[in-house]
């Protein structure tokens, strides 16, 4: 189940019309655990077996990064509607046959992108939608968590498992939110990657261009100090304004001439909205129940499977680039 | 808990603000030293804030430590904890794996030289008793305040929040009963979903112990609105938390909405002299 799973099982079953009945756990003690404390739900150690035998109405894919995409092939061709937490998959082109599959089968998916659920984000978008701030010119892009730097044993420490470092892990939240703000990036050039750990990149920084024309610079790190919780922060420059948007605030600057410009902050506390069960965050929640509503009403949700092997395919010309030294290309899986 | 208290929140003093991390980090760097926190105990203790409430951070055991030995502030204050310090376990489990991260934990219980609750631990991990293991998570992050008077012990809402989505009872209970028989002290209960809670307890039939939950004029983490949480309010004992929003709404705008409700007591993190003499003279006017 992991940490995440737990969070989205207990967000679900808190929902009208969700119940949790079943879970693949291969953990002894955490088998024990839900045995205990959740004697209605049935364990299974392994997920074809419980797909096999329960008549479930969807699937939460809260694996390890390397197991990622087999369930949700699984599950397609299968006809099981499914959520998979993020990153989708290790590259992107390991999501080729799932492509093909739910190209064919459009049954209801999602990736796990829940800071397009954060009101502040959201707020950001609707102005950018508005032209709020003018015509774009350049934007600059981060993502900052405070990781302690030494080897872990968890799955996130082994490339094969997780796919890469700290871009895989919270700066594909920055290029999920660059797509759907900005369009299709176009090409990348890394200037700079570090790694504590073999592989493990815990440090990059890049320039990408968009189809559009427009340039951001773009850099994530866990080498950092004091930031005891992610903050992932785009700065928008526009012909009008400006626009710096992180967790916490949204911060419009109009420019109403050359020496004067209006100030306004929104920050989240303004913006909330109550959800029906907080665990460790509001847009859990509201994530899960679009989700659900997605599948109730037969739809899709925007962060769905095609989507996400966009931005696994940014992620992967980062890391060539990173190689190569030189600017890549982003090639899409359509 | 006789009359309507002020409470210090321990946020500010561990890098923890809810307005931004932005301004957090500023904070952090100013405040964390620990002759800044006992300063400004120091200063709301002599304007009549008698209890803390602190949550099991790494940082707790050296405050401890340092209030010992530098003041009388232990004598004073009493202590209202909110364990487990949820971050450091999702952190834990997340670098190094559930398993990997609570053996880490373990560990560091027998380096607190407290072998009988290791041992216990151990027991329970190797016979897989997960009652007893939960037990002892409860005992080592209560360690660093085995000296220090404790009103009452709270679980933190991560927890609470998941057992009430999942609706483990069980787990309630042993945390219930753990605190209650073990500790001799009151155990509460910290969530960001009040109304759903306070109906979960009763349809359980478990004595609904005290609440601290969000309560502020413009219903930040009030799930699922601030109505609903208004209507629930006379239920059980309630300590409000986010007071102020953190920080979006002033003390006294803030303090003249709670004053409408039978609150308990109202717990704000106050991290300067100034901070501090405002928050207290608003509430003392409409508490007074």
């Amino acid at each position: 189940m992991g940490v995440m799973g737990m969070l989205h099982a207990g967000t679900l079953n808190s929902l009208k019309n969700v119940k949790v009945v079943a879970v693949t756990e291969p953990e002894k003690l955490v088998v024990k655990f839900i045995q205990t404390f959740l004697p209605n739900i049935k364990v299974y150690e392994n997920y074809v077996e419980m797909l096999k035998k329960e008549n479930l109405d969807f699937v939460y894919i809260t694996t390890p990064v390397k197991s990622h995409v087999l369930i949700a092939e699984y599950c397609a061709k299968n006809n099981i509607p499914f959520f998979v937490e993020k990153p989708l998959s290790k590259t992107a082109t390991e999501c080729e046959e799932l492509c093909k599959i739910l190209n064919k089968n459009s049954i209801t998916n999602m990736v796990g992108f829940n800071l397009r659920y954060s009101s502040t984000f959201t707020k950001a978008k609707e102005l950018l939608d508005k032209k709020a701030i003018g015509d774009i010119l350049n934007v600059k892009a981060t993502a900052y968590r405070t990781l302690v730097l030494k080897e872990g044993t968890g799955w996130r420490f082994k490339k094969e498992s997780s796919g890469g470092g700290v871009l895989i892990d919270i700066g594909i939240h920055v290029i999920d939110l660059l797509l759907l703000f900005f369009g299709k990036i176009k090409n990348v050039s890394t200037e700079k990657i570090s790694f504590v750990i073999p592989e493990i990149d815990d440090s990059v920084t890049g320039l990408l261009r968009f189809e559009n024309g427009l340039t951001c610079i773009f850099e994530t790190s866990w080498n950092v100090k004091n930031y005891r919780l992610q903050e992932t922060t785009l700065e928008i420059n526009g012909t009008l304004g400006k626009i710096k948007v992180n967790e916490d605030y949204v911060k419009i600057q109009y420019f109403e001439s050359d020496e004067e410009s209006n100030e306004e902050i929104l920050y989240r506390q303004s913006l909330y909205k109550g959800v029906h069960l907080d665990i460790g965050g509001s847009m859990y929640a509201s994530e899960d129940a679009d989700f659900v509503n997605c599948l109730e009403n037969g739809t899709q949700p925007g962060s769905n499977v095609i989507n996400s092997i966009q931005v696994q395919s940014v992620i992967d010309s980062i890391y060539k680039s990173s190689k190569s030294n030189k600017q890549e290309g982003v090639i899409y899986i359509e | 808990m006789n009359k309507k208290e002020l409470l210090l929140g321990d946020n500010p003093f561990f890098g923890v603000d809810n307005l931004s991390q932005e301004r957090a980090r500023k904070k952090s760097e100013k405040l964390n030293r620990l002759e800044n926190i006992v300063e400004i105990m120091h200063y709301v203790e002599n304007l009549g804030v008698k209890g803390f409430v602190v949550s099991t951070h790494p940082q707790l055991k050296h405050l401890i430590k340092y209030l010992k030995t530098e003041s009388d502030l232990l004598e004073k204050f009493e202590f209202y904890p909110i364990l487990p310090y949820a971050q450091g376990y999702v952190s834990k489990a997340a670098e190094k794996g559930i398993i990997s991260g609570m053996n880490e934990i373990l560990s560091s219980g027998s380096i607190s030289g407290k072998l009988k609750i290791v041992m216990q631990g151990s027991i329970g991990f190797i016979k897989k008793d997960v009652r007893k293991l939960l037990e002892t998570f409860i005992d080592i992050e209560l360690l660093p305040l085995h000296e220090v008077k404790k009103n009452i012990v709270f679980l933190h809402d991560g927890l609470t929040d998941l057992a009430l989505g999942l609706g483990m009872k069980d787990v309630i209970e042993t945390f219930v009963n753990r605190i209650k028989d073990n500790y001799n002290v009151k155990p509460g209960l910290v969530t960001k979903n009040f109304p759903s809670l306070v109906g979960f307890l009763e349809n359980c039939d478990i004595d609904i112990p005290t609440i601290m939950t969000s309560f502020n004029p413009i219903g930040y983490q009030m799930n699922p609105s601030r109505i609903e949480c208004e209507k629930q309010i006379l239920k059980t004992k309630v300590i409000a938390m986010n007071t102020l929003a953190a920080g979006y709404v002033k003390p006294l705008e803030s303090f003249e909405y709670l004053s409408k409700f039978g609150l308990n007591s109202v717990v704000v993190g106050m991290s300067t002299r100034e901070h501090a003499q405002e928050t207290i003279s608003a509430f003392k006017k409409f508490n007074s």
